[in-house]
C-alpha cells in the first residue's frame, strides 16, 4: 500500500468507492465533502481511509461517513496504526453506546490524541480479564463473577468483583496489568479471609460486618481501612502465594511510614478483621492520614452490606471465597425443601409478581431472571401440538403421560449481513480451526489384507507362504491400502433460546454456531441445529435452525442470525424430541450437544429446581440408553454445581465468559469427536 | 497339528521396589483380587500413578509384568502373537498377552480405550471364569495359571464419544478408582520421586492443585502428579523453580497463549 509508484486515486474513483461503500445513503452533500477531503491524501492514506470506511459502513453509514470526513484531519496527527485505533475506538463506542456518542468521540480528536499517547501505559479490563479469570479460578477453585465497575473502583459485594475499566496508575502497561491481577486477588482475599465476615474469636465474639458500617461515610476511615486490610491480606496470601506477594510488594513500594506501627500486628498470619478494626480505631483517634494506595481495593461497606442483605443471608457469609460454605454435593441441595417450595409458590403467582430472589439465597444455582412477563400462556387456548411427550415426575417416580405439548416453530430469518460480520471478526480464528479440523479429516487409516493396495502386507505375505507350505489354500489378500477415515457421526446442537439468553449470551451462541458451521462444512459430519424454549408444559417450542438434511446455505445462515431469546428453559422435552431426531440418523456415533446459560427452568408448574433437573436427567438417561452421548457447554458459572448430576462428571464444560464461547466451541467439538 | 517351533519371549521381573505411596486400601484390595484370580480395571486421570501402582504390585507379588500401551492400530496379532519365517521354517512367536498367560505374569493393558474394539474382545475369555486364551491361528487354547492376572486402565476424563469402554468389557473387571492423592501425600511423593525439599514439593503440589481447578474451564486436565515430579526433577538438577514449572507444567498443559500466560502467572505466584 505504501508503494509510491501507485498513483493517487482520482476524485471520481474515490467517489465511486464511497458510493459503493454507502449505497443509497441520502447525505450526498456530506459524501461529496468527504470525497473532496480524501483527494489530496497519499494513496496509502486514501486506501486506509476507504478500507475503514467500508468496515465502518457495516455498522452505520452515518458514522462511517462522519469518520471519513474527519479522517484527513486525523491523519495529519496520527500514523496509520493510531488512525486504526481511533476508528476502532469509535466503532466500539457505537456498539457500547450509540451513534451520536461515537460521532462526538470522532469529533474530539484532541482528547483521543492525548489518550492515545497515554494509551501506551494504560491497561484495560478487556486486556486482562481472561487471564485474571483463569488466575483466580485456579487459586480459588471457583468460577468468579468479575465485572467492570461504572464508578471505576475496585470493590466487591461478595458476589461480584468489580474492577475499573482501565488502569493507568503505574508508568507502563505491563505494570498496570499486574496491578489488575493484584487488585482482583485482594478482592478475592477480602471475602476469603473475612473482611466481611469473621469467625468468632477466642472469646466467642464474632466481629460482624455490621461493625464496618459505622465507617460508612468517613472517607479517611475507609481509606485507612482499605490500607490496613491490604496489609493483613497480604500476610494471609504469603503462605500459599509468596511469589505473588513479592510482586505486590514491588508494585506498592514500601508501606507509608504512617502505617509502620500497624505492620507487626496485622502481618501476623492469624490476624483477623477484629485486629484491623482495633488498629483502625487507634489511628482514628490521632490525625494520621495516608494517601489512597494504588493496589488496595476499595472497601465500600454500605454497598457491600446492601448486597449481603438483599441476599437475605442472615449469617452474612459471603458467597465466594469462604471455603467453609462450599456448596454441598449436588443432590442434597436439590432435596432442600425450601427450594422446592419456591417452585410451587411460583405456580400461583401472577405474572410480574415473580420475586427476583427466587433463585438467589440458599439455592445454589442462580440465573438471571430478566424475562419480561406477558400474559400467562397456560390460560390461553392452543392449537393441537405437533408432538406430545411424557415428562418424568420424580416425586411420583413416574412419567406424566403426554404432558408436554411441543410445537415446531420456524425461526424468523435475521440480518443476512450478520454472518459475514462474524466471519470477518473471527477470520483468523476460522482459518485456525479449519486447519485443526483438517487434521482430523486427514487422518487416514491403513487397511491391511486387501485384495489391492499401495504396498505389500508383510504379515499377510508371511501367512500366505506358511499356508502354501502347510498345503492349505493361501489367501490372496496381500496388500495394504490407505483409506479416508470414515467418521460415522451425527451431531445435534441443542441451543438454549430462553429469555435469559437475551443480549450477549444470545450473541455468543450465534457466533459460536457460525464458527462451528463454517468449520464443520469441512468434515462430513452430519449435524443439525435446533433451538428450544417454551412457557409451561402446554407450550414447549422447538426451533429448527438447520435440519440434518439441510445444507448450510444462506437460509440457514439467516436463521442463525435470527436466533433470539424467547421464554423459559423446559429442557427435558427438548432432549426427548431432539434425541429422537438424532436416533433416526443412521450414524454409528450420535452426539447431543447442549449450549445453554443455566439450569432447566420453566414458569410455574414446579419445573424449577428438582423437578426440572430430575426430568432433564431422566431424558438424558433415556437418550443414553439409546446410544446417544450428550455433552453440555454452559456459560453458567454455577454449572459445576448441577451439571455433573445431569451429564456426568466429564461431560460438560463451563465457559465462564460468554465472549470465549465461540472460540471454545470448536475446540470442544474437536475434543468430543476425535 | 504338525510340530512347530514356538518362541516365547523372556519376561522381565522387577527386582527393585518401585516407589509407590499408598493412598487407601488399594494394595490390600489388589492382593485380594490377585488371590481370587480376578481381573482389575484401574480408572483415573493421566499421570496419577496407575502404572506405577501396577509395577509396585508386580514387585510385591513377585510376578513378571508385561505392559502393553494400547493404540488404535493395535491388532489381535499384536497381543496374541504371529507366525514369522525364520530361514526355511515358520516360527510362532507369542505376543505379549500370550507370553504373560504362559508365564503366569501380570499383563497390563494401558489405556485400553485406545485399542480397536475388536482387539479388546480377545481378552474377554481371559477376564471371566474361563481364564483361557484362544489362539485361533494354530487352534491352541492356553489355560491361564493361577498367577496370571489381567489389569487394564482407562481415563474416564476423556470426553470423546469415540473412546468409551464397552459395558461387556468393563463388567468383567474389579474396578479401582484412582485420583490425584491428597496434598500431603502428593507432596511426599513429589519430594521422594523428584528429590526436592518438602518446601519445594509443597509448592509444586499447590501449583498442581490450582491447575486442577481449571479442569473444564479451559484445561482438559490439570497437572498430573507425574508432571509435578518432572518439574521437581528439573529443579533437583539445578533448574530454577519458575523455569522448571514453565517447562514441565505451564507449557505441557496448554498451547493456548492466554492459558499459558495465566499458568505462568500461577507459577510466579507460587514461587
Amino acid at each position: 500500500m505504501t508503494n509510491s509508484a501507485v498513483r493517487r486515486l482520482f476524485l471520481s474513483e474515490i467517489e465511486l468507492r464511497v458510493e459503493n461503500a454507502l449505497p443509497g445513503h441520502p447525505d450526498t452533500v456530506g459524501m461529496q465533502r468527504a470525497v473532496q477531503g480524501l483527494e489530496p491524501l497519499s494513496r496509502a492514506q486514501q486506501d486506509l481511509v476507504l478500507h475503514w470506511l467500508e468496515a465502518a459502513a457495516q455498522s452505520s453509514f452515518e458514522l462511517a461517513l462522519h469518520m471519513a470526513t474527519l479522517a484527513p484531519q486525523a491523519l495529519e496527527r496520527l500514523d496509520a496504526e493510531g488512525f486504526e485505533i481511533w476508528v476502532l475506538n469509535g466503532l466500539d463506542m457505537k456498539d457500547r453506546e450509540d451513534v451520536p456518542t461515537a460521532k462526538a468521540f470522532f469529533r474530539d480528536l484532541d482528547d483521543f490524541i492525548l489518550r492515545y499517547r497515554y494509551n501506551d501505559s494504560v491497561a484495560t479490563f478487556d486486556d486482562v480479564i481472561h487471564r485474571t479469570y483463569i488466575f483466580l479460578q485456579a487459586i480459588s477453585g471457583e468460577a468468579l463473577d468479575i465485572r467492570v465497575d461504572e464508578r471505576d473502583k475496585a470493590w466487591t459485594d461478595t458476589q461480584v468483583m468489580y474492577l475499573p475499566y482501565e488502569l493507568a496508575a503505574l508508568p507502563d502497561a505491563a505494570s498496570n496489568r499486574k496491578l489488575y491481577k493484584v487488585m482482583a486477588t485482594l478482592l478475592w482475599a477480602q471475602t476469603r479471609y473475612g473482611t466481611f465476615y469473621a469467625e468468632p474469636g477466642e472469646d466467642g465474639q464474632a466481629v460482624t460486618q455490621n461493625a464496618l458500617l459505622r465507617y460508612g461515610s468517613d472517607e479517611r476511615a475507609l481509606r485507612l481501612l482499605a490500607a490496613l486490610e491490604a496489609v493483613r491480606l497480604e500476610a494471609k496470601l504469603l503462605r500459599d502465594l509468596p511469589g505473588l506477594v513479592a510482586e505486590i510488594a514491588e508494585l506498592r513500594g514500601p508501606w507509608p511510614a504512617e502505617l509502620e506501627p500497624a505492620l507487626p500486628r496485622l502481618s501476623q498470619p492469624d490476624a483477623t478483621l477484629a485486629d484491623t478494626l482495633e488498629v483502625l480505631d487507634a489511628f482514628l483517634k490521632t490525625d494520621v492520614d495516608i494517601p489512597a494506595m494504588v493496589h488496595a481495593a476499595t472497601i465500600d461497606p454500605t454497598q457491600t452490606m446492601k448486597n449481603i442483605r438483599a441476599e437475605k443471608r442472615t449469617d452474612g457469609k459471603p458467597r465466594f471465597g469462604a471455603q467453609e460454605i462450599a456448596f454441598e454435593p449436588f443432590p442434597s441441595d436439590f432435596d432442600d425443601g425450601e427450594a422446592v417450595g419456591q417452585g410451587v409458590a411460583g405456580e400461583d403467582m401472577e405474572p410480574g409478581d415473580m420475586p427476583s430472589s427466587t433463585s438467589l439465597g440458599k439455592n445454589p444455582v442462580r440465573r438471571n431472571d430478566d424475562v419480561v412477563m406477558p400474559v400467562n400462556p397456560n390460560t390461553q387456548l392452543f392449537p393441537e401440538p405437533d408432538f406430545k411427550y411424557d415428562e418424568w415426575d420424580y416425586k411420583r417416580g413416574a412419567y406424566r403421560e403426554e404432558w408436554c405439548h411441543l410445537y415446531e416453530v420456524p425461526v424468523a430469518p435475521g440480518d443476512p449481513a450478520y454472518v459475514n460480520q462474524v466471519k470477518h471478526k473471527y477470520r483468523a480464528y476460522i482459518w485456525q480451526i479449519r486447519r485443526q479440523l483438517e487434521m482430523i479429516k486427514g487422518e487416514d487409516k491403513m487397511l491391511s489384507r486387501q485384495v489391492d493396495g499401495e504396498e505389500m502386507d508383510i504379515d499377510a505375505m508371511i501367512e500366505h507362504v506358511i499356508d502354501h507350505r502347510n498345503g492349505s489354500e493361501p489367501s490372496d489378500r496381500l496388500f495394504r491400502r490407505r483409506v479416508r477415515n470414515e467418521r460415522s457421526l451425527a451431531v445435534m446442537f441443542m441451543v438454549d433460546m430462553s429469555g435469559s439468553t437475551k443480549g450477549w449470551v444470545n450473541n455468543a451462541e450465534r457466533e459460536s454456531l457460525i464458527l462451528l458451521c463454517e468449520a464443520l462444512e469441512l468434515l462430513n459430519d452430519n449435524y443439525a441445529i435446533y433451538g428450544f424454549s417454551g412457557w409451561g408444559h402446554k407450550r414447549c417450542e422447538i426451533y429448527p435452525v438447520k435440519r440434518f438434511d439441510e445444507q448450510y446455505d444462506d437460509s440457514v445462515r439467516a436463521k442463525i442470525a435470527g436466533i433470539e431469546g424467547k421464554d423459559f428453559t423446559r429442557m427435558g422435552v427438548a432432549v426427548r424430541h431432539l434425541s429422537k431426531l438424532l436416533e433416526e440418523q443412521g450414524a454409528r456415533h450420535k452426539l447431543l450437544i447442549t449450549i445453554s446459560d443455566g439450569y432447566p427452568d420453566d414458569f410455574g408448574d414446579e419445573y424449577r429446581n428438582n423437578y426440572g433437573i430430575e426430568d432433564t436427567r431422566r431424558a438424558l438417561q433415556e437418550a443414553h440408553e439409546r446410544g446417544i452421548r450428550s455433552f453440555c457447554v454452559t456459560i453458567d458459572r454455577q454449572g459445576a454445581d448441577y451439571l455433573p448430576h445431569l451429564y456426568g462428571p466429564a461431560r460438560y464444560e463451563v465457559v465462564p465468559n460468554a465472549y470465549r464461547l465461540p472460540m471454545r466451541m470448536a475446540e470442544i467439538y474437536r475434543h468430543l469427536t476425535t | 497339528m504338525t510340530k512347530q517351533t514356538h518362541i516365547t519371549p523372556q519376561l522381565m521381573r522387577i527386582d527393585e521396589e518401585p516407589f509407590y505411596q499408598s493412598v487407601d486400601d488399594e494394595i490390600e484390595m489388589f492382593e485380594a483380587a490377585a488371590k481370587a484370580g480376578l481381573p482389575v480395571l484401574l480408572k483415573g486421570p493421566t499421570g496419577c500413578g496407575k502404572t506405577r501402582f501396577v509395577e509396585h504390585m508386580a514387585w510385591k507379588l513377585k510376578r513378571p509384568l508385561v505392559t502393553v500401551s494400547c493404540h488404535d492400530d493395535l491388532t489381535t496379532s499384536d497381543l496374541i502373537g504371529r507366525y514369522l519365517i525364520v530361514g526355511d521354517e515358520t516360527v510362532w512367536v507369542d505376543g505379549p498377552l500370550t507370553a504373560a498367560v504362559r508365564a503366569g505374569a501380570i499383563c497390563y493393558l494401558d489405556e485400553i480405550v485406545e485399542a480397536r474394539k475388536d482387539t479388546t474382545v480377545v481378552i474377554h475369555p481371559l477376564a471371566d471364569a474361563r481364564r483361557v486364551l484362544n489362539i485361533d491361528k494354530h487352534g491352541e487354547q492356553v489355560e491361564a495359571p493361577p498367577e496370571f492376572m489381567l489389569v487394564i486402565s482407562y481415563n474416564p476424563g476423556y470426553q470423546s464419544v469415540l473412546k468409551e469402554i464397552k459395558p461387556s468389557t468393563r463388567q468383567r473387571f474389579v474396578a479401582f478408582d484412582f485420583d490425584y492423592p491428597t496434598a500431603a501425600v502428593e507432596a511426599k511423593i513429589v519430594a521422594a520421586e523428584g528429590g526436592v525439599s518438602d518446601d519445594i514439593a509443597q509448592k509444586l503440589v499447590k501449583l498442581g492443585q490450582m491447575t486442577r481447578n481449571l479442569k473444564g474451564a479451559g484445561l482438559d486436565e490439570g497437572a498430573s502428579t507425574r508432571l509435578l515430579v518432572h518439574a521437581a526433577q528439573l529443579i533437583a538438577s539445578g533448574v530454577k523453580p519458575q523455569a522448571a514449572c514453565t517447562a514441565a507444567v505451564a507449557r505441557s498443559l496448554s498451547d493456548d497463549p492466554d492459558m499459558t500466560a495465566s499458568l505462568q502467572d500461577l507459577v510466579n505466584a507460587v514461587f
